[in-house]
This record gives structure tokens, sequence and C-alpha cells, in this order.
């Protein structure tokens, strides 16, 4: 049985998720995996063992190591519908202090990227949202449980994950990103 | 219109200024306390306070901005803006850091950090900026309230640790040279409390 949500996995609405992929350049799918497999997923990373990263331009993110069947999947997934390559899979902790900075240009990635969040509650005035800057509109993705996001790389397409800030206390969340 | 003026019980001490500026930890810089007389600071705090802040936010910072205090009609702003282009100002700054400054400044403005808000590290070094000064403007700052000006220790070209930590203190003028090595931010505003201050760039 498939970890990702049986409506995915529908070969015409592939297409159609191909399809808006190509058209608008990215993709936001809510439920992407199955209920139970998305908590119980999310249940793994909080007692996953995190290693801190304290460099200023990276203060207080955590990488997670994790190896999953299920995440596994979703590489497999990605490479089969959006040629995202499975290998480049990097699991982040982000909780208060944390962000990313805008990449540089040389160091763009022009393939296309995918986020899977895991958040248990989150609320975009804490911070840490996924900003992308591209020659289209800027988009700014909530981290949600289960949302996975999709944006199609090329040279001018940039993004960052905002400072997380006292307001979400204790609270953090992880982003999966290929 | 009023002339603002130097705090008079700084000007016989320009020499130990220098030498602190010089051999300061971890880049040049000094901080002034009291910087202006007490009535032309209450002033100034009164004046920027009520100026239209607006948002900024990026991936680096998350704060308030007033337009280039430069634009302002405000006698008061532009009596202090006199005062920081006036040979007087010159002067001081030059005989404390030892920069070849001239008398123009490249941007001025008032800046607001809210709750949440911060200013993450970075050198400034852009445009022709050699001196960066901030004259803080809330009062009862304490380390709790966040806000702080932290200056770091450059590691191999890159951001180290956090070498000074400064309060930003009613009235003190902090100073710093601009460089690829002046690692500064502003820490996360962790109270309720608004942190105002004026800041800019002499060329």
């Amino acid at each position: 049985m498939s970890s990702i949500n049986s409506l995915y996995v529908d070969k015409n609405v592939q297409k159609e998720m191909k399809n808006f992929f190509l058209k608008e350049g990215f993709l936001r799918v809510d439920n992407f995996l199955e209920k139970d497999v998305s908590y119980s997923l999310l249940k793994k990373l909080e007692h996953s063992k995190t290693r801190l990263i304290s460099e200023p331009d990276s203060k207080q993110l955590g990488l997670v190591s994790l190896t999953s069947p299920y995440l596994l999947e979703v590489g497999s997934f990605l490479q089969r519908n959006f040629l995202i390559k499975p290998k480049r899979l990097q699991i982040q902790k982000f909780s208060h202090r944390s962000y990313t900075l805008l990449k540089k240009p040389d160091s763009q990635v022009t393939s296309s990227r995918a986020f899977l969040f895991f958040s248990p509650q989150w609320d975009s005035s804490w911070g840490g949202t996924l900003n992308i800057m591209s020659q289209k509109n800027p988009l700014l993705i909530i981290p949600q449980q289960n949302t996975l996001f999709l944006v199609k790389g090329n040279h001018s397409t940039h993004f960052f994950i905002k400072y997380v800030s006292h307001f979400a206390r204790k609270n953090s969340f992880f982003v999966a990103s290929w | 219109m009023h002339a603002f003026s130097i705090n008079p019980s700084h000007l016989s001490k320009i020499q130990n200024y220098s030498n602190s500026f010089s051999k300061a930890k971890p880049f040049s810089h000094l901080v002034l306390p009291n910087f202006l007389v007490q009535q032309d600071i209450e002033n100034l705090r009164k004046t920027i306070l009520h100026q239209p802040f607006f948002r900024k936010d990026s991936d680096l910072f998350s704060f308030s901005q007033t337009n280039s205090l430069f634009s302002s009609r405000d006698i008061l702003i532009r009596s202090f803006l006199s005062f920081l282009t006036s040979q007087e100002m010159h002067a001081f700054l030059s005989s404390i850091t030892g920069l070849k400054i001239s008398r123009s400044v490249v941007d001025v403005f008032g800046s607001r950090y809210d709750s949440g808000d911060y200013l993450l590290c970075h050198d400034d070094l852009i445009e022709k900026r050699k001196l960066a000064f901030i004259l803080y403007l809330s009062k009862n700052f304490t380390i709790k309230d966040g806000g702080a000006l932290l200056l770091r220790e450059d590691h191999l070209g890159k951001p180290g640790a956090v070498v000074e930590t400064h309060i930003p203190t009613f009235n003190s003028l902090a100073l710093f040279k601009v460089s690829k090595k002046s690692w500064h931010e502003v820490s996360e505003v962790l109270t309720n409390k608004s942190r105002y201050a004026i800041g800019g760039w002499f060329i």
C-alpha cells in the first residue's frame, strides 16, 4: 500500500499535477501523504537526533537524519513525475532563531525543488515561511502539516526560510527538501 | 532654528576615545553614552517617534523604517541633519576614528524594532560607506528586552562568534568602521518594548 495519498497515485491526477506545474512553475499539494503516515513521520522526526548548526547564516538550524521507506517512496514519486533528484533529500528542523538566507546566484539550483512540511501547528506570524523569489510572482508558503510544495528551478529562482521569532515559543516544524 | 551640539563632556576625551576606537575588538568601534545634551535628545526622540514608519522585510531583516530623513521638512530633523554634517561633528568623528570621512552622510533613517523584529548578521559594506553610526532613542532597554547590537569576529571571511554586545541605551551613539570584517547584527526584540534609533553612514 502506498504511503502517498491515494488521490495522488491516480495517473490522471498525476497528469493534471504535471501540467499545472509545467504551466505555472509551482505546485502545492495538500494532504500529500496518507494522514497516518504523515503523523507517524512527524513523531519520528520529533524523536530523531538533531545536529545543530551554529554558524550565523544558519543559527539554531537543525539537521535531522532519518531513513524512512516513506520518504524513499516520495523521492521516487518526485523523480518519476517531476524529474527531481531523490538523493538530494535533506531534513531541517526550524524553531526559535532558525532561518536560512537567500542563496547567492552562483549557488542557485537550476533543477526543480520539492519541500514537504511536517508541522503539528504553525502560525505564519511566527516566521518560518518559505519565501520563493522568482521572475514571476514571489511566493510565500506557510509550513503546514503534510503539504508538499514544488517549484520549478532556474537561475532566477531563489528561496529562503524566514527567521523564526520568539512568538513560536517551543513550537517547531520540519522540512524535508529534495 | 535650534542648533544641536555634542555633549560638552565628550570634548575633553577625544584622545581616549581615539585609542578605544582603534583598539576595539572585534573591529574598530566605540559607544559614547549621553551623546547629546538631555533636552536635545528628548526633543529628537519625540519627533522621530511621530514620523511615519514603513515595514521592511527580507531574508535578512524584519523591522520598520522612516523614509530618508533628508527628505523630511521637519525643522528639528533638518537641524539634526545639519549638526551631523557640521564642521564640529566632522572634526570630532575624524579625530576619534582617524578615518578620512567627508561631511556627507549617505543615508540617515529612523528605525523601529517591535517585538519579534531583528536584523541578521551582515557587514554594511556597500557603496562608499566608511563609518556607521546609530543613535539610540529608546528608554529603559535591558539585555532581556533584546534589540542589542552584537559584534562578531571575522572567521575566514565569514561571521564568527559574538565578541561584543551593546544594549541600545538611550542617547548612546554607537560608531563602527565599515569593512569586510564589520560583522554585526541586531538581536531580536523579545518583549513588548519598541527599539527606536537613528542610523546612517558617513562616506
